[in-house]
């Protein structure tokens, strides 16, 4: 036992040197930027959001904000991203690694980025998020269409205002994510797309609806919770594998369920769900 | 991170950072920039009047007020850019070390300012000087720009003569970092669960092979009994809560039990080493902390005089090898001693272990040596 203490005490400081040593090679570099534009005329135009890992928030600018945007960063692992590119009308916003994905899920501790985007201007929307947590709110911005992804994430997806403009289509992609969507009648989507892969999603369709719309929900292995309007008549259709499907409030006729003010409302939702290991809920929200 | 007029002029000397070759360029490219944009670069406040309409500019160590028009962009190094209710930014509004203040001025480009500790002023100065002389400089190179600090990171990287020292210094580190760190676990297995460790090495000494097989087996199987895991756990409402413990804990126990099986595999070694050794090995270092140091070092000490060849330089493919073949035979190591914990599981049975000899039974050496499962149930 005698070496062993012995062995520590030559080892140790050696140890801890070099402990200290990797710490200064990795030494972080934090910067923090703003970044910001005006409003300078209304056409629409595509905003790109990348985020890989770290603390995200999206909510709205006062105007006469495009975006406004503060970011924390490790300048040794990411380079900010602003660029606009007023021919093509698009706007990239947010992070990109500079050396690679190891430094990018070593060094999100401490990341944060917040982007707010303007009520002035009709977009779409593409926004890509990697690891961490995000808070998005998106009520009350123009959306024509939305593309939102996220990775390995905890994730809440809000639209709180109903969007000022019709949007096409709705799609959202998850990957290991505990992932909530609320207030999905807010878009004005006629189309929503749900893709999740593993974990707990919510997708709640309250909200004002402007009209009919449909709805496809395709998840891997999980739990996936449909909270569902009482005021829309509701169809529901589902294929899964090996998954629990529990729907009070829906009856069943033939291969789908209907709601029982189906075709007697001037709003109907139909849901196409598919599921293979997991569970699938519906909930009602008045 | 405001600059003081009177430094200045030795940020201009790039005398403010380390580096003096580097520096002294950056300083003769700062003057040549400067001296291209004599006329719009400002030291100290600097105020647009209303009415006043001026190009680009450029304010270093101050503070840059906005009432009247800038045509161009407005870059301030090392101060705050405050922009009034009548300014007007036809261009890019780029604060350095400060803060932009909008108190409702209009800026068509985009509004940026970078904060932060150890901003290389120097740097951040010849940067604006070479980039206010054209609007688009600011607005849209950004790709260019971008690419310029990168490739001075690989240089930084590449061209420095001591870098093989430094990566062989920071390899022997690492390698002796790791080694104490298996020693450490190892010691408190020794200590806590010597009969366990002791029988997985003795699965590895008699079964060798048929531990390599298992071990090897086991690495192919070990993903999809991972998914066969989840799904069972998945299918049933009941199991998805501990599909939030088994995603993490499987693989970690993997990783434990290929630990457990390399620093069985490095007491195996040890002890075989003493074996061969006995005549001229001092009893006292015949213990199973010996063996288990013996193994390790056995282990890890390729990989030393790797990075330490790797340190010369010249040699560094010798190195490279060296290392790439350490870390084969660490994870053959690691894999025939997975196989042997699996087969002994976890050091509780003696299945694979073949007897000893009854003459080793009869040495007092042995005496507290488990021989058989009664000895340590």
């Amino acid at each position: 036992m005698r070496k062993v203490i012995c062995l520590i005490a030559l080892w140790g400081p050696a140890a801890a040197a070099g402990l200290l040593g990797d710490i200064s090679v990795e030494a972080q570099t934090w910067r923090t930027m703003t970044s910001a534009r005006q409003v300078w005329d209304t056409a629409p135009m595509e905003v790109n959001i990348r985020y890989g890992a770290g603390t995200l928030t999206v909510g709205t600018a006062e105007s006469p904000m495009l975006y406004q945007m503060d970011i924390r960063y490790d300048e040794e692992a990411f380079t900010p991203l602003a660029e606009y590119d007023e021919d093509e009308r698009e706007l990239r916003l947010g992070v990109e690694s500079i050396r690679g994905n190891r430094e990018s899920f070593t060094m999100r501790e401490g990341s944060t980025a917040t982007i707010r985007l303007g009520r002035e201007v009709p977009m779409d929307l593409d926004l890509e998020f990697g690891a961490g947590k995000a808070q998005i709110e998106l009520g009350g911005i123009p959306l024509r269409g939305l593309e939102l992804s996220t990775g390995a994430s905890e994730t809440v997806v809000s639209f709180s205002e109903p969007n000022p403009v019709d949007a096409e289509r709705i799609t959202i992609e998850a990957g290991a994510a505990d992932l909530r969507v609320i207030g999905l009648g807010n878009t004005r989507a006629s189309r929503i797309e749900f893709h999740g892969g593993v974990g707990a999603t919510v997708l709640d369709f309250g909200g004002q609806w402007q009209g009919s719309a449909t709805a496809s929900v395709d998840m891997g292995i999980g739990s996936v919770t449909l909270r569902l309007p009482r005021s829309h008549g509701i169809r529901l259709d589902r294929s899964s594998f090996l998954t629990s499907f529990t729907a009070p409030g829906l009856e069943r006729r033939g291969e789908s369920y209907y709601s029982a003010n189906w075709g007697e409302t001037s709003n109907q939702l139909t849901i196409d769900v598919s599921a293979a290991f997991g569970s699938i809920e519906i909930d009602w929200i008045d | 991170m405001r600059v003081p007029a009177l430094l200045l002029p030795l940020v201009f000397m790039g005398l403010t950072t380390p580096g003096l070759s580097a520096q002294n360029s950056a300083a003769a490219a700062i003057q040549a920039a400067r001296s291209a944009v004599q006329d719009r670069v400002v030291t100290g406040d600097r105020t647009v009047e209303v009415g006043e309409v001026v190009d680009d500019i450029v304010v270093l160590g101050g503070d840059l007020r906005v009432r009247g028009e800038i045509s161009g962009d407005a870059v301030v190094i090392g101060g705050n850019l405050i922009l009034e209710e009548s300014g007007m930014v036809d261009g890019d509004a780029l604060v350095t070390g400060g803060e932009l203040i909008n108190e409702g001025g209009r800026v068509r480009g985009e509004m940026r300012a970078i904060e932060g500790g150890n901003l290389d002023i120097a740097r951040e100065i010849e940067r604006a000087l070479s980039g206010a002389g054209i609007a688009e400089a600011t607005r849209g190179t950004v790709d260019v720009e971008r690419e310029v600090v990168r490739s001075e990171r690989r240089e930084r990287r590449q061209s420095a003569w001591y870098d093989p020292i430094r990566r062989g210094f920071a390899g022997l580190i690492s390698t002796l970092a790791l080694g104490l760190v298996l020693a450490g676990i190892g010691s408190v297995l020794v200590f806590y669960g010597r009969p366990y460790l002791e029988i997985v090495s003795d699965t590895i000494r008699s079964s060798g092979v048929r531990s390599a097989a298992t071990g090897l087996a086991a690495s192919f199987l070990a993903v999809p009994a991972f998914v066969v895991l989840i799904v069972a756990l998945a299918v049933s409402i009941v199991g998805i809560p501990f599909l939030l413990i088994a995603i993490p804990a499987y693989p970690l126990a993997l990783f434990a039990g290929a630990v457990f099986g390399l620093l069985a595999l490095a007491h195996a070694v040890g002890e075989r080493t003493a074996e061969q050794t006995r005549e001229g090995l001092d009893f006292r270092y015949r213990n199973s902390y010996a063996y288990l140091f013996t193994g390790l070092g056995m282990l890890l000490t390729p990989l030393l005089a790797a990075h330490l060849i790797g340190m010369t330089g010249f040699l560094g493919f010798i190195g490279t090898l060296l290392r790439v073949v350490t870390w084969m035979a660490i994870w053959v190591a690691a894999t025939v001693g997975f196989g042997a914990v699996i087969l002994s599981r976890a050091g509780t049975r003696r299945t694979f272990v073949a007897p000893p000899p009854e003459s080793v039974l009869d040495d007092d050496l042995f005496g507290d040596e488990p021989t058989g499962r009664s000895s340590h149930a």
